[in-house]
This record gives C-alpha cells, sequence and structure tokens, in this order.
C-alpha cells in the first residue's frame, strides 16, 4: 500500500499578542501568550483506507485538517499529500475538504454556490452542470437547486458541503467532523457515503470526537489528546485488545442461575425481577447464557461491550499523567 | 388598578406630568429660539460671524479635496444670506470683502466670486476700494473673463473716479483675446474723460484706419463722430487753459472772449484739427499708405500749432455764453464749482446753431398753423417771440415765419461783430452782447428783459434774478 | 485566470446583494437632483454648481462604496470561515485576493456608470425644463394647433416625452463611452473614469487593511487613507508655506506647527495623490477633461504596489 498523506513532526504553536499595561500607565508591550496545539505528529495514511482522527475537543484535530489542507501554517515539521508539498495547487486539484461546521456564500442558491466553486477546479460547460445535478441528488439535495444557501437547514448546509467537497472526484477526501450536528439518519447516510467512497477506491481522511462515528467504518484511527498522537492503529487493535465486557440481561431467573451470575458478576444490577450481569470472562457470560438457554430464565439482552474512546481516553490520559511522572508505562502501542 | 399586559394609560397622574414635563421644555426651547431668531437682526455680531473664514490654505486641507463643492457651497450660501444682509446699512463690508476674499483664494478659477463679491461689497459706493481689489484679483487669476475687466474699467470710472484703476484693467482686457472691442475702447474714452485728448486721438485714429481698411462703414461713421467729439474737447481745454490763466492773473472770470483774446492768455499749443486730420486722411490715401504707416502719418500730420483760439471742428468758433455764465455766477462763488461747471458756458457757434435751428424748426409748423386770416394771434407771438441764450431773439414775421436774429447774423456771415477779428484762425469778437445790436437790445427791453441801463433784469431762463438768490426748496 | 474571474464575479455578487450598496446608490441619486435643486439657487452659473456637486457627489458616493463594502471583503470571508473551502481549492491566495479586489472594481464601475447615467438624466431633464425650452416646446404645439383644446394634455406629452428622453439621452452618454455626447454631459464620462483609477486606489487600501485588519478598524484606516490622500497635495503646500513663514528651519516653529510640517512631509510621500485624479475644476468650467498618462500610469502602479503588500501579508497569515 502506498502512503498518500504522510505528516513529520508537524507541530503548531499558536502565538497571541496581547497589548499589556505595565504599572497602571499605558505602555503598549507585545506579550506573547502561546499556546500548542499540535505537538510533533507524525502520521502515514495509505492509499484507499478510511482513516480516523479522533480526540476530545480541542485536541488538535482540526489544526492538522487546517495545516495539511494549507489554511494554517506549521511551526515544525513537514506535511506532503501524495508525496508533494500541503498547499500545492497540484495537489488540491486531487482533493476535497469538508471543514468543521462548514458555512458558505449564503446569497448563493445551491447550483449557483457549486458552479463557483466548480469554476474554481476549472470546470466548465456541461460536464460541470451534469457533474452538479448529480452529486446534487447524491446528497439528497435534489429539490433544493434554485433555494438560496441562507434558507438551508444545518443538515443541508453539511450535505451541500460534502457535495462542494466531491467535485472534482477527488482522490482523498478531507472531512472534518462531517457528522457532527447531523441527526441519526443523517449520519448514517453520511457514514454510507464514506463507504461508498472507499469502494470507489479515494481515500477518507476524516475527525471525530465520537467514537461510534469512526469505530464502525474506519480502518485505522489515529487518537489526539492535547496536540500529542497517542496512538495510532487500527480501531480493533486499539480497543478490541483491551478488557471486554459481557453484559446479560435477563428476568425471572431461576435461583441456582441468579446467585451465579451475581457471584462471578462484575457488576450486577437488580431492578425489581430484571437483572443485569456484567462479566468480564467469556466463559462466565457462556454459561450464565446456557443456563437461560436452558429455560432458567429469559433473556432479554445481550451485548459484547467493547471499550469505549472515553474510556479509553480516561485510561491513556491517566497512564500518560503516570509516565509523566515518571512511574507510567508507554502508551504508544 | 391598571393590568401590567396593558400600556399605562394616557390619562394617569404619571403620564400627563410626563406631558407636561415635555411640553414645557419644548415650549421653552421654541421661546428660545424664537427670541434667537427675532434678535438676530440687531446683533450684528451675529452677523459677522458668519463672515469669518479660515485661511485659504487651511480651507484647503480643511475641505478634502473638495474646495470646489465647499466654495460651491459658500457661494450659494452667500447669496441666499448676504442677499438678504447687504441690504443691513450696518453690515460691514470689509468683513464681506474678506470673506469673498478668503473664498476666492480657495477656488481663483469662479468669476462669479468676484463679480457677485464686487456687487456686495462696493455696493452704494460703500466700501469700492474692496470691491475694486475683488475685480483685480479676478482679472489677474481669470484672464479670458473680459467682463470682469469691463466691471472693473465701470466702476473705477462711474464709482470711483480713478482713472488709473480704469486704465489698469484697460491694460488686462486687452491682453485678453476675447474681449471685445468696446471694452477695449475705454481706453479712448479713460484718455478723453482725463483731458488726454493726445493720447484719445492717437487711439482713435487707430481704430479709424483699421476700420477703413476692413471697410466698415458704419463704424467709420461713428469714429468720425467720436473725433468730432475729440477735437471740440481738445479745443474747449485750450479755452479753458487760456481761462485759468486769465483767472490767476485777474482773480475774475472773463466775461467774454474778447477779454480772453486781448491779453496773452492763450499759448501756442499743438492741436489735431478736422481739417488737418481730413487732409491727413486725403494725403494717406494718396500716397497708398496702410496699416501702421498711415496711422502713424494721419497722427503726425492732423496735428498743427494752434497761436490763439482753436478752431472749431465744425468749422466756427468758440465763444463765451453769457446766459450761462450768469446763471453759473448765480449759483455762487464759481472758484467752488467743479472745475467742469465753471467752464461749462465755453461754448462753440456750431452747437448754438444747432440748438436755435432745432427749436426753429420743431415750433415753425406750430406758428404756420396758428395764422388766422393772414394775422398771428398775440398769445402765439407771447409764446414763442423769446430771448435765445446768446443775447438774440426769436421773432415772428409778418407772414408767420419764425426766425431767430443771432441766426439771421450768423446765416449772413455779413455781420462785422461775427467777422474776423484778433488772433487764431478765427480772431473773431465772439460774444454778440445785447448791446452791439439795437434791435436785440430795444426787444429785451420791451419785454423787461433788461433794465434802461442794459443790465440783465431775468436770467435766461425768464426768472427774475433776485429770485435766485433765494435758497432752493 | 477564469478561477480569479470566478471570485471577482462571485465578489460582485456577494456586493451587489448587499443593502448598503442600495442605500448609498439611492443616497446618490437624491443627491444628484439636488445638485439641479441647489444649481438653481444660484445667480450666476448654475451649470459649474451642478456639474460640481454632481461629479463630486458621484466620487463621493463611489468612495463610501468602497470603504462600506470594501471592508467587509476579505474579513467576511475569514469570519465566516468562507474561505476554507475555497482556498482549498486548486487557486493560489493571490488569486483570491485579485479577484476580490477585481470584483469590487466591478462593482463600484456599475456603479459609478449608473450614477453617471443618472446624473447625464438629470443634466438632460434640467436642459429641458428650462424656461425657454418649455415655451418653445409649447409655441411649437401652438402652432399646430395641437395645445387649443388639450392645452394640459399636450403639457404633459411634453413633460413625459422630455422624461423618457433624458433617460435614453443619458443612456447613450455612458452606453458610446463618452463618444456621444451634448455638451452639456462633456467630459462626465472621463470623469468617471478618472473616478475609477482613483478607486482602484482606494479599494487596493480596502483590500490590504481588510486583510488583516478587523472591518471597523479598515474602514476607519481606508477612510484616513483616502482623507489623507485627498488633501495630500494641499497639505504639502500648507507645510511648505509654514517652512517659508518659519523661515526655513523646524526650530522657530511651535510644536502644533512642526507635528504638522513633518505629518504632512510624510503622508506627502507616503499616501497616493488622489488630486491627480481630480478634474472637476475643468469639468465645472467644461474645459476639456484629460486622462493623462501620468495619472493613468500612478493609479495602476499604486494600486498594484498596494495589492501586491497585502498579497505578502495574506500569503503569510493563517486563517482563524
Amino acid at each position: 500500500m502506498s502512503t498518500v498523506i504522510s505528516m513529520q513532526g508537524l507541530s503548531k504553536v499558536y502565538v497571541q499578542d496581547v497589548l499589556g499595561f505595565e504599572h497602571g500607565r499605558l505602555k503598549i508591550r507585545l506579550k506573547n501568550r502561546r499556546r500548542v496545539a499540535l505537538q510533533n505528529l507524525t502520521l502515514d495514511v495509505a492509499k484507499g483506507e478510511i482513516f480516523g482522527l479522533l480526540g476530545p475537543n480541542g485536541a488538535g484535530k482540526t489544526t492538522t485538517l487546517k495545516i495539511l489542507m494549507g489554511l494554517h501554517f506549521a511551526t515544525a515539521g513537514t506535511a506532503t499529500i501524495m508525496g508533494r508539498p500541503v498547499g500545492d495547487n497540484a495537489v488540491k486539484e486531487r482533493i476535497g475538504y469538508l471543514p468543521e461546521n462548514p458555512h458558505f456564500y449564503d446569497y448563493l442558491t445551491g447550483v449557483e454556490f457549486l458552479t463557483f466553486y466548480a469554476q474554481l477546479y476549472g470546470m466548465s460547460g456541461a460536464g460541470r452542470k451534469r457533474r452538479i445535478e448529480e452529486l446534487m441528488s447524491t446528497v439528497g439535495l435534489g429539490h433544493a437547486l434554485d433555494l438560496p444557501l441562507r434558507g438551508y437547514s444545518k443538515g443541508m448546509i453539511q450535505r451541500i458541503g460534502l457535495a462542494q467537497s466531491l467535485l472534482n472526484d477527488p482522490e482523498i477526501v478531507f472531512l472534518d467532523e462531517p457528522q457532527s450536528g447531523l441527526d441519526p439518519f443523517g449520519r448514517k447516510e453520511v457514514r454510507d457515503l464514506i463507504l461508498s467512497l472507499k469502494e470507489q477506491g479515494k481515500t477518507v481522511f476524516f475527525s471525530s470526537h465520537i467514537l461510534s462515528d469512526a469505530e464502525q467504518i474506519c480502518d485505522r484511527v489515529a487518537i489526539l489528546h492535547k496536540g500529542e498522537c497517542i496512538a495510532v492503529g487500527p480501531l480493533t487493535d486499539l480497543l478490541s485488545a483491551k478488557t471486554k465486557e459481557y453484559e446479560v440481561a435477563f428476568s425471572d431467573p431461576a435461583e441456582a442461575l441468579l446467585d451465579d451470575a451475581r457471584r462471578r458478576a462484575a457488576r450486577f444490577v437488580q431492578r425489581k425481577n430484571e437483572y443485569l450481569a456484567v462479566f468480564t470472562q467469556e466463559a462466565d457470560a457462556r454459561d450464565i447464557l446456557k443456563g437461560l438457554a436452558d429455560g432458567k430464565g429469559h433473556l432479554m439482552g445481550f451485548t459484547p461491550r467493547k471499550e469505549t474512546l472515553e474510556e479509553y481516553f480516561i485510561r491513556e490520559i491517566e497512564g500518560k499523567r503516570a509516565l509523566e511522572s515518571g512511574n507510567g508505562r508507554n502508551a504508544q502501542l | 388598578m391598571s393590568s401590567s399586559v396593558r400600556p399605562p394609560s394616557f390619562a394617569s397622574a404619571r403620564t400627563l406630568s410626563q406631558l407636561a414635563a415635555l411640553a414645557l421644555c419644548g415650549g421653552a426651547a421654541v421661546v428660545m429660539q424664537g427670541d434667537y431668531f427675532d434678535t438676530f437682526e440687531s446683533r450684528p455680531e451675529l452677523f459677522e460671524q458668519r463672515l469669518r473664514l479660515l485661511d485659504a490654505p487651511v480651507m484647503r486641507v480643511m475641505t478634502l479635496g473638495f474646495k470646489d463643492v465647499y466654495v460651491d457651497y459658500m457661494f450659494l450660501k452667500a447669496i441666499q444670506g448676504l442677499g438678504s444682509g447687504w441690504i443691513r446699512p450696518e453690515a460691514s463690508r470689509e468683513g464681506m470683502y474678506n470673506y469673498f476674499d478668503k473664498l476666492s483664494d480657495l477656488e481663483r478659477d469662479f468669476p462669479p466670486l468676484y463679480a457677485f463679491g464686487n456687487l456686495v461689497v462696493a455696493d452704494q459706493g460703500k466700501y469700492i476700494p474692496g470691491g475694486q481689489k475683488l475685480l483685480r484679483k479676478g482679472v489677474e487669476w481669470n484672464r479670458g473673463e473680459w467682463q470682469l475687466a469691463q466691471l472693473g474699467i465701470y466702476n473705477a470710472i462711474w464709482l470711483a473716479n480713478n482713472p488709473d484703476d480704469a486704465r489698469w484693467f484697460v491694460e488686462m482686457a486687452k491682453r485678453m483675446p476675447e474681449a471685445p472691442e468696446f471694452v477695449l475702447r475705454f481706453e479712448e474714452y479713460i484718455e478723453r474723460r482725463l483731458g488726454k485728448y493726445d493720447a484719445a486721438f492717437d487711439v482713435t485714429v487707430d481704430y479709424f484706419v483699421r476700420y477703413s481698411e476692413a471697410g466698415n462703414e458704419g463704424e467709420r461713421e461713428l469714429l468720425f463722430n467720436r473725433l468730432n467729439d475729440i477735437f471740440d474737447q481738445w479745443n474747449l481745454q485750450v479755452v479753458e487753459d487760456a481761462m485759468d490763466r486769465f483767472f490767476e492773473e485777474k482773480g475774475f472770470l472773463p466775461q467774454n472772449m474778447e477779454e480772453l483774446l486781448a491779453g496773452d492768455y492763450f499759448q501756442r499749443t499743438e492741436v489735431a484739427t478736422m481739417a488737418g486730420f481730413i487732409s491727413a486722411v486725403e494725403m494717406a490715401f494718396g500716397r497708398n499708405l496702410t496699416g501702421d504707416e498711415a496711422k502713424t502719418f494721419i497722427q503726425a500730420q492732423s496735428r498743427q500749432q494752434v497761436d490763439g483760439l482753436p478752431p472749431d471742428p465744425k468749422g466756427t468758433w468758440y465763444f463765451l455764453s453769457s446766459g450761462a455764465r450768469i446763471e453759473i455766477e448765480a449759483k455762487g462763488d464759481p472758484s467752488s464749482l467743479w472745475p467742469e461747471d465753471r467752464y461749462a458756458y465755453v461754448a462753440s457757434i456750431s452747437s448754438y446753431r444747432e440748438v436755435l435751428e432745432t427749436q426753429i424748426v420743431s415750433n415753425a409748423y406750430r406758428i404756420k398753423n396758428s395764422i388766422v386770416d393772414g394775422k398771428v394771434p398775440d398769445d402765439i407771438r407771447e409764446t414763442y417771440e423769446v430771448a435765445d441764450g446768446v443775447g438774440g431773439h426769436f421773432y415772428i414775421t409778418p407772414d408767420g415765419e419764425y426766425r431767430n436774429s443771432t441766426l439771421d447774423r450768423l446765416v449772413s456771415g455779413g455781420d462785422p461783430r461775427l467777422g474776423a477779428r484778433g488772433r487764431g484762425p478765427f480772431p473773431l469778437p465772439l460774444e454778440p452782447s445785447l448791446n452791439d445790436f439795437q434791435n436785440d437790445f430795444d426787444w429785451a427791453q420791451k419785454k423787461g428783459l433788461i433794465d434802461a441801463q442794459g443790465n440783465l433784469a431775468v436770467d435766461p431762463l425768464g426768472r427774475p434774478l433776485g429770485e435766485l438768490d433765494e435758497p432752493a426748496e | 485566470m477564469t478561477k480569479t474571474l470566478a471570485i471577482a464575479l462571485n465578489t460582485f455578487k456577494e456586493a451587489v446583494r448587499n443593502r448598503v450598496l442600495y442605500v448609498l446608490l439611492f443616497f446618490s441619486v437624491l443627491i444628484l437632483f439636488g445638485a439641479w435643486l441647489a444649481s438653481t439657487l444660484s445667480i450666476e452659473r448654475p451649470e459649474r454648481i451642478v456639474r460640481d456637486l454632481g461629479v463630486a457627489a458621484i466620487n463621493i458616493i463611489s468612495g463610501l462604496i468602497a470603504v462600506f463594502v470594501g471592508i467587509g471583503l476579505v474579513y467576511n470571508d475569514l469570519d465566516k470561515k468562507t474561505i476554507y473551502t475555497v482556498v482549498s481549492k486548486p487557486i493560489s491566495r493571490w488569486q483570491f485576493l485579485v479577484g476580490k479586489y477585481i470584483g469590487l472594481l466591478g462593482t463600484i464601475l456599475v456603479n459609478v456608470l449608473i450614477m453617471t447615467w443618472v446624473f447625464c438624466t438629470v443634466l438632460h431633464l434640467r436642459d429641458a425644463f428650462t424656461d425657454e425650452a418649455t415655451n418653445q416646446a409649447i409655441y411649437r404645439q401652438l402652432e399646430s394647433g395641437a395645445y387649443e383644446y388639450k392645452g394640459a394634455l399636450a403639457h404633459l406629452g411634453y413633460v413625459a416625452t422630455s422624461i423618457i428622453g433624458a433617460v435614453l439621452k443619458g443612456a447613450a452618454n455612458i452606453l458610446s463611452l463618452g463618444f456621444y455626447s451634448t455638451p452639456i454631459t462633456e467630459g462626465l464620462f472621463l470623469a468617471s473614469v478618472l473616478t475609477m483609477l482613483e478607486m482602484m486606489v482606494i479599494v487596493s487600501f480596502a483590500v490590504l487593511f481588510s486583510s488583516f485588519s478587523t472591518p471597523t478598524l479598515s474602514a476607519f484606516l481606508t477612510a484616513f487613507v483616502w482623507v489623507i490622500g485627498k488633501g495630500n497635495q494641499e497639505l504639502y503646500l500648507l507645510a511648505q508655506s509654514l517652512m517659508k513663514k518659519a523661515g526655513g528651519t523646524t526650530e522657530t516653529m511651535d510644536a502644533s506647527q512642526e507635528l504638522i510640517y513633518h505629518f504632512a512631509k510624510f503622508s506627502a510621500h507616503i499616501a497616493p495623490n488622489l488630486e491627480l485624479f481630480n478634474q472637476r475644476p475643468q469639468i465645472a468650467d467644461f474645459a476639456p477633461v484629460v486622462v493623462s498618462p501620468m495619472a493613468l500610469a500612478y493609479g495602476i502602479v499604486y494600486s498594484a504596489g498596494i495589492i501586491a503588500i497585502s498579497v505578502l501579508i495574506f500569503e503569510r497569515r493563517n486563517f482563524k
């Protein structure tokens, strides 16, 4: 697999100049307020994969994407896309980008807007018109072609944003929080779209702070926290290798089964005659399920629970803190 | 109790007191403003304040490149504001001069500023120097604006009586390609008015030659008439110079031309004469002279040395009109009179002849129509048989012809009293007096115009002489 | 180039859909008719007053459009983050900035032409409604007998045809690029060309300030440059006269004079000399208006320089 996005030691420090007062007298002096947004990020993304950049808000995901898009300049490090430096027009020809919470020229209609952007790609003629109509129906906006963007709902803006990022049939699509602000159906549609992009052989690089968005589709993820990359790898490697839990919900159990479950469960919750047992060992869960299958109660639900991103964060960050205090372990996998 | 979801009622004490306070403050403001405007007229300082402007360089910066628009605005404001304000007698013309001066500093190429400024500042002779200064500035900055120069000339001559000023404007007008001839010919007028007939003659000859060559008969005719005026006034000046010398020596003005000719009062002077001019033109024509050559030739050849009384351009001679003299003397001390009034009784026979002939022509038909049965009615005789201004009288012959005794003598030309004697080209005893002609003397005595000794009893207008001493109303 | 023009076209659309533009246009129409009104107050040369005020109004309103529409130019894109998706397309930042510049300049051009058209119409109307012209028209109708029974109607007809004629003649003045011009509209097209040259410079400053500061600040700065540029030449002359008065040395000046002197000297060298584009005196006097090669070159070179500085800044900045 060839590498299409490569970042080497990317760092970004925001320096804010602030006017200061000194001893109550107005003495203009610039104070530098430094904030590290990204620290020494090294990542490679292979062609055709769906890569998720995960992390809580303020972790540096958007900064990374802006640097890749040439909107920000990195303080240190290098980044290339398809072997060329970022910001190169030849690169921009072959990529698509959807920013977080995008805003567009709201005085334009949907078609005017996409036409304008298509012109920036140098597209023209009937091909342009056909491509725009095709994309509008792909993202489900076939009914809103001549509606000004100011009349679009948030979901519609997100869809037309996706449409503009796909105008040039890009090889790599960068999506910054593509599912934020969408309802569950919208999320599913975006997910399906990303998967279809992968089917077309495109590379998708997206960021999210919601694990469930990522875990079903990502081939690989990187996890950022306070500007630092704390883990890179397939999500299954990162999470499923860790402790799993098996959650069994049942009702009207036989006395023996109830005792057995209560004894073997890591956590046990009772609500009237409904019970929820969480096991850490697969064998325990299997035994209880077997018992339930033998008619010793009604099975209400069974969920093998992987570790959540939030839990992962908590664990990793605590590990990092421990590392910082000198007796932790290496969080890097 | 009003419900809180409804707006407060207008009838509530709170609203009423608010309205009352509003009415009070508003009313007071209206009254104060009204007072301001009512007393505006009587507070010149407020009016003056509006005239004060910053210096032009500062204004130019302050108007941010829109100085022309600012000047337009201030000009319009001046028309509206000063138009009513300049009628105010107490308004300061110096302030208005400064106003227009500074505005014109700011925008030099706006001629109405100077013209209108002059109108406002110099109006009714209030501040003529200021008005003229504005015009001078306007002429200096707007080289093509001959109207400004014309206005300047006009004001300098008739308002300011300042020939130097007028001459300056003429000089400027000469440099303006679009200035029409009549503006340039003011030069001649100024010289003539100043008594510089010499210069006036030269200028007129210049135009005369030019128009003649251009074949402009109408203009040539006009210029010929103007030459008559120039010669006439030039000659009068020679007479007046002699009269000045007479007055210096004797302390009183001469009673008649003989007195003036008797002494050594006329000096040898060079004047241009009509006869000289005509022969010079003919000579120039004969020699095929053109342009400047013709001009200088005519100018030189027209002049001749005159020892005594110069000739009237129409071929007659000058005399002192006793009637006019008496009228002038009756006004009081002649030396207190304006120079032009002092010598107003120097007249030429030709001019008198014109007057007499006009009177005869205008009355002759009426008298002829009044004859009944071959007899002129007495009241017609009473009306028309009157004295003329030169000692003769009008009379009606038995067959109804209207005549004048002076004109009779002039026409016959044989009267020795009007014949050639003494010095000068027309050395004549010039003023016929009543004593000289018995029939005039008798006639005047019969009419009660003179007493037995021949002294005048009435002035030439028929008013008894004593009455003139009484103050006029 | 087509990409830059696409940006320009979009900027034009943005400006055209801006309400401020219409407010300013409305005021310009008011002022242009007001110039006619003001000219009737004059006792002499009303043509000067109407031409002077009209051309100045067009100049001022274009300047206000440059300032108030120009300031939001780049800032709005940054503020609303619309620039993210534009700059990530295959265009360079300078293309974006130049496109914005051309777009706003185009907006102002259209507005200047509209205002000049309105102004030409005002002048034609003014010409048609002089007492003399009206009376002649009525006499003509009297002669043809049309005025006898329906006099009022005929007069109304004259008014209506005059208005339509004025509008059409005004349009012809503009569309013929000034080659068709009646004596009363002589030089007005060239005046708008000069106004556009001035706007080239002002808009370049609007782009410059807008590319790194907030709308309020850049409105202030742009207006400041405009004001200084207009008064620049006079300020310099004032400084020179101060110097002459002080005897050729700053030592004898008081503090305020010295401040004015140094400020004037400084601004004269830095600020644009917009007086070069001012030919209102010639227009007011019906003298031939000349777009000198010097003014043309100055406008192009100066604005190109300012745009170059803007690009230098813009290419180095992070988008918030």
